[in-house]
This record gives C-alpha cells, structure tokens and sequence, in this order.
C-alpha cells in the first residue's frame, strides 16, 4: 500500500536537516505502529522518500513524503496521532492513498514556489523586474562531480519572480523555481545584481509549494500523483 | 521642562543605607534605575522629552522604604519630606501603575516600571521571565494569578511597544539582547544540536514550577545525549512535582562566538531561559578531559568558577552541584562545586531537590540561606560538601590530610548505592535526538558494577557491587522503549555483558522480537568466549557488525598483574572462531604504561596480533582479502580507588617510544591496523585524575589559554596546558604516592577498603591474580554487597 503525506516544517525544526528528517520520520512511523515495507536485500532499509529535498535553514508550508506500507493505515486517526507525537514545528496536514505504479514523487516533483522575505534595503521593487528580465543570470555553483565551482546560467530555471511591498518596508519574493535551483544561489546572484552583500541569516526562506507538469503548466504536486 | 539636579548615585545610596534598605535592595534599585535610563535616554531620542534625571533619582529610591509594609507610601513620604514631589509621585505610584496605551504618553513614572518589571533582584531578566516569578509567588491562588495575567497582557504589550519605538530589545541596550536564535542558527554547524524539542522531551509551564534544575553535561550535545545517566536522571527529576529539569550542553566554538558577540548567554535546550537564573545546576563528570568546558560554560553563563566568589545567598546565583564517576576525586573541582552527590544519584538526588525546595517554601519571598542548606544537605548519605573540608599541606607543599571546618559534616563520605536495580527508576520514554549522536539506540542497563577485579579499571571497583537487573523487567522496558520511540536498534549495557546470569535466555528473546519489529540488536562489552561469539551470531546473523576484544596486555605476565584472567589460547580461539563464523574485521584493545611493564610486554602486543592474523586466515582456509585486524592501543592512566592508585604515571616520553616500538613491528604485518591514543592527553588526563584542590588553579589557567574539548584531539593543546600548569604552580609531573602519603581522595569512600586496594597491589606485583568475586568472597570491604548471598544460590 502506498501513500503520500503533505506536512509543514518550521520553527526550529529547519535546522534539522534532510537526513536527519528522513530518519525522523521512519522513527514516527515506527512509534505509530505504521508497517513500513522494507526494501529487500542484505541492509533492507524503509521504503520512505521525500518529493524535494530541503535545505537547512528554509522553512516549508508543504512538504511531501511518499511510504509503502504492508498493512493499511488508520486513516481516520492517523493524523490525529502524528500530530499528537511529532516534535513542534512538524505538523500533518493532508494524507492519501496513492495507486499502485504511479511515478515516485520525487519524478514528479519539477518546481516549487518560495517565498523569500528580504529586509528593506532599497527601491527593491524595480531591482527585482530588472533582474527577472535579465537574459542570463550567472551564478556560481560547485559541481556535484567535479567539485569545482563552474558558472552557469540559472535564468532559465527562474520561472517566476514577483516583488510584493509588505509593511515596515520589508520585501517578499515570490518565486517559483525549477527544482535544480536552489532559491539561495539566486539570492546571491540577486543580492550581488543590486549590489549588496549578502547576509543570509536576514533573509526567511519559505517553500509554499511542491509542483509538477501537467502539460505545460505546473501545477501542485498532489494534483498529479492522484490523478 | 525644567530638569533639576538630583543626587547622584552615591548620594543615592547613602540615602538608602540612611533609611536602612537591606543592600540587595540597593542593588536591585541601582539595577532599575540603570535599565530605566537607559530606556528613558533612548525614547528621547525617538521624540520624547524625558527627564532622566529624575528617572534615574526615582528608581534609585523606589524600593527605599521596601521593608515597610506600605512600602511605596512609606517611601513616597520620605522623598516629599525631603522636597522631591515629582519623585514621591512616582514612587507612591509604582506598584499599582498602569501603562497608558501609546508610548506617546509615556512619562517618568512608567519608564521606571519599565525598569521595575524587567530587572530581577540586581539583573536584567526581561519581562517575560520576570512575571514567572511574580506568578511562581502565587502558584497556590490561581484566582490571584487570574487577575495578575490579565494585567501583565498590557504591561508585556506596552514594553514591546517600547522596544519597537527604540528599535530593538532593552536588553540590547545593556550589551545582552536576547538575539533572535533563528538568526543565530543560521550561522553554525549542526543548528540541530540547539534547537531541543525532541520526541519525549519535557516541556512544563515553566512558571509555576518549584525548583528550576539545569542537568549539563561539559561537552557537545551529540556526546551528551549519549550518556544513559542523562535519560535517568532527567526524567526522573521531570516526574517529580514542582520540579523542571531542562538540559544544557557545551556549545561548539561557533555558537559561542556569535552568542557572546550578540551579548546572550548559556541557556537551557528546552526553554531556553538563561543558566545563571536556574536554582540547581548539576553538572556530570564522566572524564577529566571535560573540566574545562566546565570552566567556560560557567564564565559564558556569567556564574563565578568558585563557590567563595559566589555569595552566601542561594538564588543569586544557582546551587553548583557535580556528580559521575570523576566525582569519586572531586578534589581538583572542589573549590567549583557548592556540592558532590557521589555514587548512584537515582534516590539522592530526588532527596536533594526536596529539601533545597523545602527550604525555599521556608524563606518565602526571600532567598536561601546557602549554608544553611549546604549544612542540612551535607546529612544526605553521599552528599559530600567541600567548603565544609579544608586541606592541609605540609611546609614542602605536599598534602597530608583534610581538616574539616564544620565539625556535624561526616569524617568520611560513603558512596550512595541503590541497592535493588529493580527498584530503581528506568525511563519509558527516552528522549528521541533529532541529529545523529554517538550512541543512537535504545540503551538498557542489564547490571551495574562488575564482578572481575581488573586492577587497572576504576569502574570495576567504584561502581561495586554487581547488581542484576531482571530479566522480566528488562524485557518489558526495551520494549516500552522501542514503542516510544520508534528506533531500530537496541544495545544492552553493562561492564561485562556476558556476567549478566541470564544474558543467553535474555538475547535469544530479545532477538526474536526485534527481528519482527526490524529492530536490531548490539551487545557491547563482551569477553572473549565461544560463548559470547555463538549468541552474537544467533542475535546478528549475516548482519555482522564489527567485533572488538580487550585482551589489554600483550603477555601473560602482564595480563595476571593487571588482572584480566584470560589467557592467550582465550583470545586466539576467540578469533578463530569468529573469523569460522565469517567476522572478517576484528578490533583489540590494549593499553601500555601498565605497571612493572617491560619492552617484551610491549612487543608481546604485537606478537599476539600476528598470531590472530595467522589463525583468521587458517580458519577461513586461505581465503584471500578476508581478514582484517585493528590494534588499538591507549595509555595507562592510574585512577583514585583502583590498586594501581599509587604508582605514577609513566612519562609521555617513554610511552611514545613504545607506540614507535609497535608501530615499527605492526608495519610489517599485513591486513593489521595499528592506532594509538595521544600520549600527550593521557599525561594531562592522569594529572587531573588524581590532583588535589590546586590543580583548579591550572583548569581555570588552561581555561583561559584557550583550552577546551580537550577530549577531541584536534582541540587538544598540550603546551597551553604545560603552560597553565606552570603559571599556577601546580608540578606537571606524574608523581607516585607513598604508601604513608595522604590521598587526597582518602575522604571519598567507594566502599572498597584501602587494605584490599593496597592487598591487590602487592599481589600485582607478584604476578599473582584474584578470582571474580562469584566464586567466593575476595574480601574487597563491601559490607553487605548481596554477592554471598548470591554465591549460595
């Protein structure tokens, strides 16, 4: 039996990060009876994967998990006793059957949507049009394979970037990004654009939402995997 | 607005000493009236036309007729007979004040309550940590508590309305803002080592609770969590009524700097309150190489390393207490410590929480009387209070006895024991890290203390006598323990696990149920045996983990001087068979420096891991790329209690030149791994172990050269710490003790006699070795210990 889980992450549970999350979670399910399928082999290990892995530090309005069980799950109090046992800052807030040979999550999952909170720090609003606009957009980024840092154009996996004016000055991004980028590698390339050092710990990271394509249009994730 | 001179504030304070204000008050005045200006100083800046003068003069005298019963009429009309009716105004008025509803209509009068509602006796606490006080006063009358919450909503709104207009926390104008932690986190390794929030952490309404304890272990929160005693003792004191036991941690250098740099100090893991606000901290000593993070957790929480340092009065600053095993000498930290709880802590501590919150009811608004306490504490069996102890020194410097200075305190104090394992608390719930720690499993003592007699091994003979705990009722608690947390791995823990009587019977059950659930299933500390070798195969099956022996010594000779009753036919066939059984890493450990060791004992270590080597490869039938064998060697270190208490520990030198000896010998062994302890650590390690009450001259100097985690070796740093050593006077040669010398642990009593101690030695240096007390009594001076009773059975 297969699910799909949508739950959120904040507070201080941001700073615990993707692996240790993932080991969370198959402590939660073991402590509420949940009989994973464990995978076969010498080292079996839980079939339990995340759609999109998050960075440390950024918190998530949405995040989604995806498990095999071998027995049903009680869907009626399911969420009622995650809730219940889940450390503060991680709460369920939608579960699913999924079908069987759909594709995993983490195929589906192609972008996602952030909202960035930058402190006031000048006319932010053209910047931010300037910058979308731009044709390329170079940012370093330190090669999985190689490890040495190559410059690439990330403009093409900025979907969507819209500035909105919220009170005391402060500045919200709303973007939507393909799933290569990380929303803190076009930070830096925003912030050294307008000229500004950049300082991440001012700066709120949030992931509002996990999509996928639905054609040509991306839409959220749960939306397709339940089709 | 006019603004007139006021007195100042020495003029201020012999106002108070005229009117007889107890000195805390005063201090407590200067403190408000600090805070107040600042914030009055401040809000001039945002457009208001403070007088902070008179702000200043008013706080200074708002508390000056505090020991009337009316004190804030009483004070009022002191101030108008002396001519000061704006300041009378405002002391009349400062306890029943309410704020006005925009900062706007601020005047002097609310500035200092301001003040008032923040500062807590003669520091700055915030507001929000100020009510729990005010409230914690009223724990009994929630229908007092009603009122009073409903008030503080528009106090607590109003401050904040005046660190808005400011621009940021009042605390930050003294130099401690309570920085955002998020933005803190953001700038460290491994945030999740401060964040807290576990599964089956404690969280209480802080407020209402009776005794605030801190449980701090001296390093990282990954080691700490680790520590088994931490579970136990923290859910033990969380059970207990009135009582909130949050956990503090060494913070790595990075958190420190950016803490210190924001001016926050050390806090708790669960509600982050600050340490030096805590009525206990208790502190666990489980190896020597800790007591400088000790040092600088303690100068980061702002408390004085030294109890003289830290007042008579009880709630200025928090009672110091340390147990563990390094308590067992608590000579070089006794000058720190307020008290020593020494031996098992499951039934004192809870003992010494009730009396210290018995003599908090008794004082009632007031504080503590520290030596009051400390006396009635000192009457707990296993408390030992050093301030109660003073040492004498003879002229050329060398210690020669304890004097005691409070003539009820015991001559000797004798270890607590809880006697019936069975009885004793064993949490449910443990505590489910969220980062990965060392050991990250469910963890089950089987028993405690150990039957062997190693003579080098101060956890055998400190932690006496053996006691079982039953099978049944470890069943049942790993299995509420994996319920609740969810973990896949388990591990029995003890000093020997395979002494355990029912250790066969126990693992075969264990293992089946833990098969099902996919939970799996270590057993550390076993001896080399077939034994031992078939029921890890039974319980791991193809899923073998590495497997480690400790055959300590090279030789013979030197396995009987050290007690280790196995012989060299033990370990081999140990290797043969688990090499038969398919194992194809083997670990060993040994230590040199022992006593009366030679260069052939040194090179018998390396002789006896060819002869492993060779055995493996006949018992897995000459198949290639099968087998590998670690040597890991460490260095002898004499501990307080042990038979080997009095010999001096080998110098680092010559050690050094016997790791080179095993190194070169090892190199030429194929498919062995040759890895070895620092020399250096050791040396440091064996000084602090068995040094008297000066050697903390030398911790604080090391402290403050920059020592710290000395247990990890890259922070290690042997020339500061040659370089404390010496700044403090403190010799930093391993010294022998004379069988006349006085120890300076000789007051401390782990229950075993000296005369079987210094029975054992000479039998050591004879080669000749003692059974493991099941077959008979050996006489180590444990009175009724329950092992003769069990040797008749």
């Amino acid at each position: 039996m297969k699910y799909l889980l949508k739950f959120e992450k904040k507070g201080m549970m941001i700073f615990i990060s993707h692996l240790d999350t993932q080991r969370l979670f198959h402590r939660l399910m073991k402590r509420l009876d949940v009989k994973l399928k464990y995978s076969n082999g010498f080292n079996p290990h839980p079939r339990l994967s995340f759609a999109q892995p998050l960075s440390v530090g950024h918190s998530s309005a949405a995040e989604y998990l995806e498990f095999e069980t071998t027995e049903p799950i009680k869907f009626q109090t399911f969420k009622e006793s995650f809730n219940a046992v889940a450390p503060e800052g991680i709460r369920l807030l939608e579960s699913w059957s999924l079908r069987d040979g759909g594709k995993a999550v983490a195929a589906v999952a192609a972008a996602a949507r952030y909202r960035l909170e930058i402190p006031f720090f000048f006319p932010c609003m053209e910047a931010t049009l300037d910058f979308f606009a731009s044709e390329a957009i170079f940012a370093e980024k330190r090669s999985k394979k190689t490890k040495s840092v190559e410059k690439v154009n990330i403009r093409p996996h900025i979907v969507a970037l819209k500035p909105l004016l919220v009170s005391d000055g402060d500045v919200v991004l709303l973007s939507v990004l393909h799933a290569n980028l990380n929303p803190e590698v076009m930070l830096r390339s925003f912030y050294k654009f307008c000229g500004k050092a950049y300082e991440r710990e001012s700066i709120r990271i949030e992931r509002t939402s996990v999509l996928g394509w639905r054609g040509d249009e991306l839409v959220p994730l749960e939306s397709i995997c339940l089709e | 607005m006019m603004n007139r001179d006021y007195p100042d504030h020495d003029a201020c304070v012999t106002i108070l000493r005229e009117n007889k204000t107890p000195e805390h008050v005063i201090r407590h005045c200067a403190a408000v009236a600090d805070v107040a200006a600042r914030v009055g100083e401040e809000l001039n800046r945002t457009g208001l036309s403070l007088d902070v003068g008179l702000i200043s003069f008013a706080a200074m005298l708002h508390d000056v007729a505090r020991s009337e019963s009316e004190h804030a009429a009483a004070g009022a009309k002191l101030l108008r007979d002396m001519g000061f009716e704006r300041a009378a105004c405002i002391v009349e008025a400062h306890m029943e004040h309410h704020f006005p509803e925009s900062t706007d209509d601020f005047t002097e009068l609310d500035v200092v309550c301001v003040g008032d509602r923040t500062v807590k006796e003669d520091r700055y606490v915030g507001f929000d940590r100020r009510m729990e006080d005010v409230l914690a006063r009223y724990a009994d009358k929630p229908e007092i508590i009603a009122g009073l919450k409903s008030r503080m909503e528009r106090s607590r709104l109003m401050i904040k309305k005046v660190e808005e207009r400011i621009g940021g926390p009042i605390g930050g104008l003294l130099g401690l803002p309570p920085v955002s932690m998020e933005a803190c986190l953001l700038q460290v390794e491994k945030p999740g080592r401060y964040v807290g929030g576990e599964m089956n952490s404690v969280h209480k309404e802080a407020a209402s609770q009776e005794l605030r304890f801190g449980l701090a272990f001296p390093d990282m929160y990954e080691i700490g969590m680790s520590w088994i005693g931490l579970q136990i003792l923290y859910h033990l004191l969380n059970g207990m009524d009135g009582v909130y036991c949050e956990r503090i941690f060494a913070p790595a250098e990075d958190f420190e700097n950016i803490m210190r740099k924001h001016g926050a100090p050390l806090m708790t893991l669960e509600t982050k309150t600050r340490v030096d606000s805590l009525d206990m901290l208790g502190f666990t000593l489980q190896y020597e190489l800790s007591y400088t993070n000790i040092v600088n957790m303690l100068k980061f929480a702002g408390i004085p390393a030294r109890s003289a340092e830290r007042g008579p009065e009880a709630g200025a600053y928090p009672i110091l207490i340390a147990g563990g095993p390094c308590s067992f000498n608590p000579e070089p930290l006794a000058d720190m410590f307020d008290l020593f709880l020494i031996g098992d802590g499951e039934e004192a501590l809870p003992e010494l929480c009730e009396m210290y919150m018995s003599h908090k009811r008794a004082a009632g608004t007031g504080n503590v009387d520290k030596d009051a306490f400390l006396k009635a504490a000192s009457t707990i069996n296993g408390i030992y209070v050093p301030s109660f102890y003073a040492p004498i020194y003879s002229e050329s410097g060398v210690f020669s006895g304890m004097d005691k200075v409070y003539d009820a305190a015991p001559d000797r104090i004798v270890k607590r024991v809880v006697k019936d394992l069975n009885k004793a608390f064993v949490p449910e719930k443990p505590i489910v890290p969220l980062i990965e720690v060392v050991q990250d499993r469910v963890n089950v003592e089987i028993f405690r203390g150990c039957v062997r007699g190693c003579r080098f091994c101060q956890a055998g003979m400190i932690y006496r006598p053996m006691r079982e705990r039953d099978q049944t009722l470890i069943y049942e608690k790993a299995m509420a323990q994996l319920s609740s947390t969810g973990y896949d791995e388990m591990s029995l823990l003890s000093l020997s696990t395979s002494d355990y009587s029912g250790v066969e019977a126990l693992a075969a059950k264990l293992a089946r149920d833990c098969g099902d659930r996919n939970v799996a299933i270590s057993i550390p500390s076993l001896r080399v045996d077939s034994f031992s070798l078939k029921m890890l195969e039974d319980i791991q099956g193809y899923k073998k983990t590495g497997l480690t022996f400790a055959p300590e010594a090279g030789t013979q000779r030197m396995r009987d001087v050290i007690n280790k009753n196995i012989t060299e036919d033990d370990i081999l066939s140990a290797v043969r068979e688990a090499a038969g059984l398919g194992w194809n890493h083997v670990k060993f450990y040994f230590m040199i420096g022992l006593p009366t060791e030679t260069v052939d004992d040194v090179e018998g270590i390396a002789d006896i891991a060819r002869k492993a080597m060779r055995e493996a490869k006949t018992a897995k039938g000459g198949v290639k790329g099968g087998f590998a064998l670690t040597v890991s060697v460490s260095n002898f270190v004499p501990k307080p209690h042990t038979p080997f208490q009095w010999v001096a520990q080998e110098s680092q030198e010559s050690l050094y030149k016997k790791v080179l000896l095993l190194k070169e010998s090892l190199s030429k062994a194929k498919g062995v791994k040759f890895q070895y302890h620092d020399t250096k650590a050791s040396h440091v390690e064996a000084l602090l172990a068995r040094g008297d009450r000066r050697v903390l001259a030398a911790i604080e100097k090391a402290s403050e050269l920059g020592c710290g985690f000395d247990s990890w070796q890259e922070r290690f740093d042997y020339d500061k710490w040659r370089e404390a050593f010496e700044a403090a006077g403190v010799s930093f040669e391993s010294e022998g003790f004379g069988p006349d010398r006085a120890l300076p642990w000789e007051h401390i009593s782990c229950g075993v006699s000296a005369r079987y101690l210094a029975a054992e030695w000479e039998k050591a240096l004879r080669g000749t070795t003692t059974k493991d007390c099941r077959g008979g009594c050996v006489g180590c001076g444990l009175d009724d210990c329950g092992m003769a009773k069990r040797t008749e059975k």
